[in-house]
């Protein structure tokens, strides 16, 4: 009894290669999704996991910088202590990271990277250290470095190998830099990210003496604290960066609290994955609607076997194992390449999206719980897809299959009928209507896929062009490229002199200061991070001002004559119920003023602006007894220079301020932005190609729907081709049918990609500031390539049935 | 003849049409011994074919009883019916009705394998010594597409004797088959009844038909015993008489 | 066939059908030669299998020979587009089924419409002519029910109006009354032969030889040859 039914089974699916490699390609297209996706996460996650310790994870990141006051810093051992002593702090941590310049032996240009060095020896490290991989820690006064691995790749650097380095400490007005052959003695990895503007590929590490030899900077740039727990941090943060900028030379201008039991890297990798691994299973259970239409397909095509079998003895059960085999087989066919494939295809995907992650995936890996979801749903899905028409074929009866005379003989009855003969149409378009209204429940399955495939892209397409035009809008804000930030403080107006003296292509300098603080009565925290709310202090005055501010209310701050005059945006303004003409009180490096409020900006991320030389005060940052300008902003000629060219003017500004004994860390606009939008891109890729395979499922589908419909009809073309249909008449009667089935599968799209779209902004945690937006360029992309895809999907059954000969159809019988 | 191997008692097949009524069959009886080979004759829609569908248990009639071999098919649950089928019936149809997929030894096996009958083992064997016996052994991997309509139907013969059942029914056996080809299934037939095994087809061929020991003619649901010539003339003076009323009218 | 002078509305010269089939090749026709003329009612009869429907789907340019050539009022077919042959079809041949195949979501008024949509003929008074045409084949009452409303006796007789829509010379019946009662089969005919006497041409396949004996020329068709012409008549009064 077996072995009929596995003969017939397996003899079924290799009978119709065609439909068959439909079918399990729609399946494998799933199983793959989700494999890969879900692996990816999976790999990516558990790697995260087993390099972030949350026993060493920093609960607060304090950026460092210090004033005129700093001609005597404190001893670095004796200010952790302090540090230390403050309430709630189990560990403190001090960091110098700075710019470093270096090359390779056998090359002449120099590089810009970033040079950490921990105070503690990096074998005693408890906030977040990195990990020896080769060779050994840096010897201090051995000129020993070590390289982070991603370094070492890139480079191609070897435990032994030399690097040039330029020793900018050295740098004098006069002098020529000199430079020094440094040794890697360890490649070291660092699965922390340390802070924002670290680029790993090119980090090294040394000890904290040799860094100050190296880079000129004596005190901490960085301190990484852990409180006894994360509430503690919460409320304690402030009093910290109180004490510090009271009682050292040191002012906190950025503090970030982190809760480590929410890391951020790990909940943004488990986050994307998810969301991912989710439209992966969309396609999966989409690809179950296909099996649903084709398996009844098979059923109703082969009635007449079915009755048949039954004639020779077959029970129902048969048939149920026969018809829910050949679904299986389906599975099968499709579950185990999407297996093989998704294996490598999710650990190539986690090696890809590592450095976004920042972390390595380098041996092989995968993941076994993805692996056993996708054969499971793989599996699962055809076979519960195909239990109703199963059930409903075991249920033939053998009367009724031998003398089906193939078309339906009951049309007429139902409400429908009866209204789309009423329907002022054409007799044609009317019979593809009435196909359609006959075959309601094959159709609905295809008409679902295809709404949740528009449905997908078009949330999609808004998503992503919400986040486009918030970051336009971002990007538009800053009108400047170039943000110098020297190492030690320098005077402004003698910087920007020397830099408009002798680099060419300078619109202007303007002075800069930012610092983060709180603003009462505002929780700026989001999700397990809080970086508090950043204050810019620039120069509203000047004729070509640095923020071009889009303002919802209010005037800019260049109209008001009141110094403590800010500028918020609508998300804090909202938040804390206040309007122009209000008071807001802020809190940082230990200082608290009243400002009031004069305009409402537009911006999407949370921010304030004040006058410079207000924050500086405010801040403590002063020279000679004068508000100071901690950074410089620097205004190209040329209109949307390239990262490419603004990274030339930044390479000149150096030399010209190394020459003068400045050392600094630049900030190139463009190139963030590059940066930013490649990003962006990247998600917006892998999103799409997701939703492409929904779209594809579905597409298939239709083909398969329609192809099912022209051959149950094939009887009926016969007859309207006797009576003198030509292949037009024919075509366009199965392609009205699709385009139908398409134009109400994308009305029912519109609600699911709205609502989509809110899902999966959510779901990605993109914060107050981001505030989605429905284009209406979204539905109208849609029904064209809604339009596109199911006449591409109908147009070969079309064709094919107008191309039946009516004798092919005839002899069919 | 109440020993007779078949009994059709009073059998009437009424269906509902959306044109109302329709009567196929309107009161047959019929008895045929074991070993008979019985051919059953008359127009399209006639009911001839549903009169064979009664006998293999695949319709029911709307009144009146069928036995064979002592059982009540018209009274027997759907499931059973299945297996007895399975075991007492072997039906051979016009369009051989082979299954598609797989191969013609194969399709003689799958009666077998769904009634469990024969040791498996020893079925496939089985299967080849009936290919043998139609003379297509040679041809018992191959799928059934491959083999012409006379071989496909011989195929059929042999997967409709694999349970060796006691009755063999044909609806039109030989209508879709050229002169040799229905010779030769013909000749099968034949042979089945003088082995003992009671054989009822129907069929539209004139000339095979006078070969048959017993002919039963139905008509617009009713039967007889007859010759082909005379239904033939009775039918034209019907006709005859309908159209001279048509013309009146 | 002798057509007593009458033009040949049907010539058939050395029809050859060969099928390929995976057995190897199957000749269905075996160079039949065969002619009908304007006018003239021909049953076409044989067993299953002899050829008979291949020779009228020849005459309907459903199929094409392998060999020889097909010419119905004046066209080659053998020669024509399949596309074209749909069109030529509609507007000159009249296709009744065995199986009545009206198509189903449609009413009975728009299946006798549909032809004339097809080709484009009576453009504005189609709706008219339909209703003229089913009067004709006493169906008027029913114009606005779908198929499965009515009758198979109905349905065939509104296939026969559906057939001539569009004014064919020739109408085509495989088996018209195959699936019907001898009452539904009689009004069929009787159709038929009122048709014949205003003009029309008909060949049809049946294997009804009673009602075979009563259409004036019968074609016998016998593995894939035609057999010389007998007359039922004289078969049936003997």
């Amino acid at each position: 009894m077996i072995k009929t039914r596995t003969r017939k089974i397996w003899g079924d699916i290799l009978s119709r290669k065609g439909r068959t490699a439909l079918v399990s390609f729609s399946i494998f297209i799933g199983v793959l999704g989700v494999v890969t996706l879900f692996s990816m996460g999976d790999i990516l996650v558990s790697r995260l996991e087993q390099d972030i310790q949350e026993d060493k994870l920093a609960m607060t990141k304090l950026g460092l910088t210090t004033s005129e006051r700093a001609t005597e810093l404190p001893d670095a051992r004796d200010f952790l202590t302090m540090v230390e002593a403050q309430p709630g702090v189990a560990k403190a941590e001090g960091q110098i990271i700075s710019q470093f310049y270096f090359r390779e032996p056998d090359s002449d240009d120099f590089d810009q990277g970033s040079l950490i060095a921990y105070f503690t020896p990096l074998t005693e490290v408890e906030l977040e250290p990195p990990q020896l991989i080769e060779g050994d820690y840096p010897v201090s006064g051995t000129k020993q470095l070590a390289v982070e691995r991603r370094m070492a790749d890139t480079y191609d650097l070897k435990v032994g190998d030399t690097l040039v380095l330029r020793m900018v400490s050295q740098a004098g007005e006069g002098l020529s830099i000199p430079e020094e052959n440094w040794t890697v003695s360890g490649i070291v990895f660092q699965p922390y990210a340390i802070v924002d503007n670290v680029n790993m590929s090119t980090t090294i590490f040394t000890t904290f003496e040799d860094a100050q030899y190296i880079s000129g900077i004596t005190g901490f740039t960085t301190l990484f604290v852990r409180y006894t727990d994360f509430a503690t941090a919460q409320a304690e943060v402030s009093n910290l960066t109180g004490v510090i900028a009271g009682d050292t030379p040191h002012i906190p201008y950025y503090s970030l609290v982190f809760d480590p039991e929410q890391n951020v890297q790990i909940g943004e990798a488990a986050n994307i994955s998810s969301v991912l691994g989710l439209l992966g299973i969309v396609a999966l259970v989409v690809s179950g609607f296909l099996v649903v239409n084709v398996v009844n397909s098979i059923v109703v095509e082969q009635k007449r076997q079915i009755g048949v079998m039954k004639s020779l003895g077959a029970s129902g059960w048969d048939n149920v194992v026969i018809y829910a085999g050949i679904a299986l087989g389906y599975g099968l066919l499709g579950v185990v390449p999407g297996v093989l494939l998704g294996i490598p295809a999710g650990f190539f995907a986690a090696k890809g999206m590592a450095s976004n992650m920042n972390t390595v995936i380098d041996k092989f890996e995968f993941s076994p719980s993805s692996i056993i979801m996708g054969i499971l749903i793989g599996l699962a899905v055809p076979i519960l897809a195909a239990l109703i028409p199963v059930y409903n074929g075991s249920r033939v009866k053998i009367l009724d299959a031998m003398t089906d005379l193939g078309i339906d003989s009951s049309y007429g009855k139902g409400f429908l009928a009866r209204l789309i003969k009423r329907l002022p149409l054409p007799a044609t378009v009317r019979q593809g209507i009435s196909n359609v209204s006959q075959k309601k429940g094959r159709l609905a399955f295809t008409m679902l896929t295809l709404a949740i495939a528009a449905g997908a892209f078009m949330g999609i397409f808004a998503l992503f062009s919400s986040i486009d035009s918030v970051l336009n809008k971002t990007f538009d804000t800053y009108n400047v490229e170039i943000l110098i930030q020297p190492d030690q403080q320098q005077d402004f107006n003698t910087v920007r002199q020397l830099i408009e003296d002798n680099i060419e292509g300078i619109q202007f300098v303007q002075p800069h200061n930012g610092l983060s603080v709180e603003v009462e009565g505002y929780d700026s925290a989001e999700g397990g991070a809080d970086y508090g709310v950043s204050v810019e202090g620039y120069d509203p005055d000047a004729p070509d001002s640095v923020f071009v501010l889009d303002l919802q209310d209010g005037v800019q701050l260049s109209e008001s004559d009141n110094p403590n005059s800010i500028i918020i945006t609508a998300g804090i303004a909202d938040a804390l119920k206040k309007g122009v003409g209000d008071s807001v009180v802020i809190t940082g490096a230990g200082n608290s003023r009243e400002m009031t409020i004069v305009g409402i900006s537009t911006f999407p991320f949370n921010s304030l602006w004040v006058r410079w030389d207000v924050l500086a005060e405010f801040g403590g940052y002063t020279l000679n007894g004068q508000p100071a300008a901690r950074n410089l902003l620097v205004k190209l000629d040329k209109e949307d220079p390239t990262a490419a060219e603004t990274a030339d003017v930044i390479e000149d500004i150096n030399e010209l301020l190394l020459a003068h004994g400045i050392t600094a860390t630049y900030g190139n606009f463009p190139e963030l932005i590059e940066e930013i939008t490649t990003l962006v891109r990247v998600f917006q890729i892998i999103f799409n190609i997701t939703a492409g395979l929904i779209a594809l499922v579905g597409a298939l589908g239709l083909l398969t729907a329609i192809s099912m419909s022209v051959f149950e009809r094939q009887k009926e073309i016969g007859v309207m081709r006797s009576i003198g249909a030509g292949s037009m008449a024919v075509a366009t009667q199965f392609l009205t049918e699709g385009l139908i089935v398409g134009v109400l599968a994308w009305s029912i799209g519109l609600p699911i990609s709205y609502g989509l779209s809110q899902l999966i902004a959510a779901a990605l945690e993109m914060g107050d500031a981001f505030k989605l937006t429905y284009p209406i360029l979204a539905p109208i992309v849609g029904i064209i390539g809604m339009l596109i895809i199911t006449a591409m999907a109908s147009l070969y059954p079309s064709i094919s049935a107008s191309r039946k000969t009516v004798s092919d159809i005839l002899r069919y019988q | 003849m109440a020993d007779a191997y078949i009994n059709i008692r009073n059998l009437f097949k009424i269906y509902q049409t959306p044109a109302g009524p329709l009567s196929v069959l309107r009161g047959i009886n019929l008895d045929i011994a074991k070993g008979d080979f019985v051919a059953l004759v008359g127009p399209s829609g006639s009911g001839k074919t549903t009169l064979l569908n009664m006998l293999t248990g695949i319709d029911t009639p709307t009144e009146g009883d069928i036995t064979v071999g002592g059982i009540n098919i018209t009274r027997a649950k759907p499931h059973k019916l299945t297996k007895w089928r399975a075991r007492n019936v072997g039906i051979v149809f016009q369009f051989f009705q082979l299954l598609p997929t797989i191969s013609v030894a194969d399709n003689v096996i799958a009666p077998m394998d769904f009634a469990n009958v024969w040791k498996s083992g020893e079925r496939r064997d089985h299967a080849l010594q009936l290919l043998e016996y139609f003379g297509i052994r040679d041809q018992a991997n191959k799928t059934p597409t491959m083999l012409s309509g006379g071989q496909q139907q011989r195929v059929a013969l042999a997967r409709a004797l694999a349970n060796n059942p006691p009755l063999v029914i044909g609806d039109e056996p030989t209508g879709n088959l050229d002169r040799m080809s229905a010779r030769n299934v013909f000749n099968a037939f034949r042979r089945l009844s003088e082995r003992g095994t009671t054989v009822i087809i129907v069929t539209h061929d004139r000339e095979l038909v006078k070969e048959v020991p017993k002919v039963y003619e139905i008509n617009d649901g009713l039967i007889g015993q007859t010759t082909l010539e005379a239904a033939a003339r009775r039918h034209t003076q019907e006709l005859l008489t309908l159209r001279h009323m048509q013309v009146l009218s | 066939m002798n057509l007593n002078g009458k033009q040949a509305l049907i010539n058939l010269e050395q029809v050859r059908k060969v099928y390929r089939t995976k057995a190897g090749p199957l000749e269905v026709l075996k160079g039949v030669d065969f002619q009908v003329g304007e006018g003239e009612f021909v049953a076409v009869v044989g067993p299953s299998g002899s050829g008979k429907s291949t020779l009228i789907n020849m005459i309907t340019g459903i199929d094409r020979p392998t060999q020889g050539e097909v010419y119905v009022a004046n066209q080659r077919l053998t020669r024509m587009s399949e596309n074209r042959v749909a069109r030529w079809r509609g507007r000159n041949v009249g296709v009744v089924f065995q199986f009545f195949q009206l198509l189903p979501t449609l009413t009975v008024m728009e299946n006798v419409m549909m032809p004339m949509n097809y080709v484009g003929t009576f453009t504005g008074r189609r709706r008219q002519r339909a209703m003229e045409l089913l009067e004709r084949v006493d169906l008027p009452d029913v114009a606005d029910k779908y198929p499965s409303q009515i009758s198979g006796g109905q349905q065939q007789r509104a296939a026969i109006a559906r057939a001539l829509a569009n004014d064919p010379k020739l109408i085509v019946g495989d088996e018209p009354t195959g699936n019907l009662d001898t009452v539904s089969a009689g009004l069929i005919f009787a159709l038929f032969e009122e048709l014949v006497s205003q003009g029309t041409s008909i060949v049809m396949v049946t294997h009804d030889r009673d009602l075979a004996g009563q259409v004036p020329h019968v074609v016998e068709v016998r593995d894939g040859c035609i057999v010389p012409e007998v007359d039922m008549r004289l078969v049936s009064s003997n």
